[in-house]
């Protein structure tokens, strides 16, 4: 049976898997740079070896979207190519700016809790999602599911869609705003 | 031989009053009768695989209010449907659950308890003719103790829930 590398994020009865694939490298957050975005969890930078990355706070996202209250502490720093993410989501971030144009067309960081961990699953620890809501969680970036305990799960999640929720949200806030 | 006509006659006559019992014998349809909330709701009870209980269930955001999420039950993921919160509009407070037999779902209904299984003639269900979108969800009703519970219908709930999740 096929291995698999995940990051497994814990917040008690919920965790949640981040394949591997998904980014190329890992850090400890220390300081970071406040920017103006419109986007809600998208107003950090950080100096990353030569380059200025924009920080997505999925750690923050997370905790909104499952009403996570279990705080911990977000000091780690995922690094994700950008070719990864879907194209939409890429321009997007691309397009943020600040002091001219020195962030990184590169990369994004994604900031997590920092007791998050490498783990290694067999393909079949992961289950599909019931075919009721299978294409609606696979839309709102939950992909698979495993089960470590009987009172816990791990959503297996995708970072493009968690991002494009909030995204999406504050574009559609946007062009409120304007009409 | 006329004997053997008549024994021949005889016996027609016997298997046509065989199938003729056959046609009136009244087919007896089984039902679990539960409890959501205050409410009793009835469901064939070849729709159920099982009751469990006690599970914890896991949150799915962006789901509408009666999904409550997934159970793990035998370590696979189902759905819970809280028919309470779809038909009452508040979410029920209850921890059981009736796991439906679907070939290709795994859902299963969060419920109160059961109060019993019990066996109907088919012409004892009484069909609904109001027309209220709400009555979809329910195949007819049946009397239990004086007391009229809606049978669930499945399919329409079903469907329902398909229609709800294409629009989040």
């Amino acid at each position: 049976m096929k291995d698999q590398n995940f990051l497994s994020i814990d917040y008690g009865s919920t965790g949640f898997l981040i394949n591997k694939n998904q980014f190329y490298s890992s850090c400890y957050l220390d300081q970071t740079v406040s920017v103006n975005s419109p986007v809600p969890h998208l107003n950090n930078i950080y100096s990353f070896g030569d380059e200025e990355i924009l920080i997505f706070d999925m750690h923050a996202a997370l905790q909104k979207l499952f009403n996570i209250n279990d705080g911990g502490n977000a000091e780690l720093l995922l690094i994700a190519r950008l070719e990864k993410f879907s194209k939409r989501i890429a321009s997007f971030f691309s397009r943020i700016k600040y002091k001219g144009d020195i962030l990184s067309k590169d990369l994004i960081g994604l900031k997590i809790k920092s007791d998050a961990r490498m783990i290694t699953l067999r393909i079949d620890q992961l289950h599909s999602l019931p075919a009721s809501v299978f294409s609606f969680c696979k839309r709102h970036g939950l992909l698979a599911c495993s089960f470590p305990g009987e009172k816990k799960i791990n959503y297996l999640i995708e970072i493009d869609c968690i991002c494009g929720i909030f995204i999406d949200s504050a574009i559609a806030g946007l062009k409120g705003k304007k009409a | 031989m006329k004997e053997n006509e008549e024994l021949l006659k005889d016996i027609a006559a016997q298997e046509e009053s065989k199938n003729t019992q056959a046609v009136t014998e009244e087919k007896i349809i089984k039902f679990l009768i539960f409890r959501v909330g205050q409410r009793l709701y009835a469901l064939h009870a070849d729709e159920v695989r099982e009751i469990i209980g006690g599970n914890a269930v896991f949150y799915l955001p962006f789901a509408p209010a009666y999904v409550r999420g997934l159970i793990n039950r035998h370590g696979e993921p189902h759905t819970v449907l809280d028919v309470h919160a779809l038909l009452e509009q508040n979410q029920a407070d209850a921890d059981n659950f009736l796991v439906l037999k679907i070939d290709d779902d795994k859902i299963a209904f969060l419920i109160s308890e059961i109060l019993e299984i019990i066996k109907i003639p088919e012409n004892k269900i009484n069909t609904l003719t109001s027309k209220e979108s709400e009555m979809r969800f329910f195949k007819g009703s049946i009397s239990v103790n004086d007391e009229e519970v809606f049978i669930l219908h499945v399919d329409n709930l079903l469907r329902k829930l398909d229609e709800d999740l294409e629009k989040v």
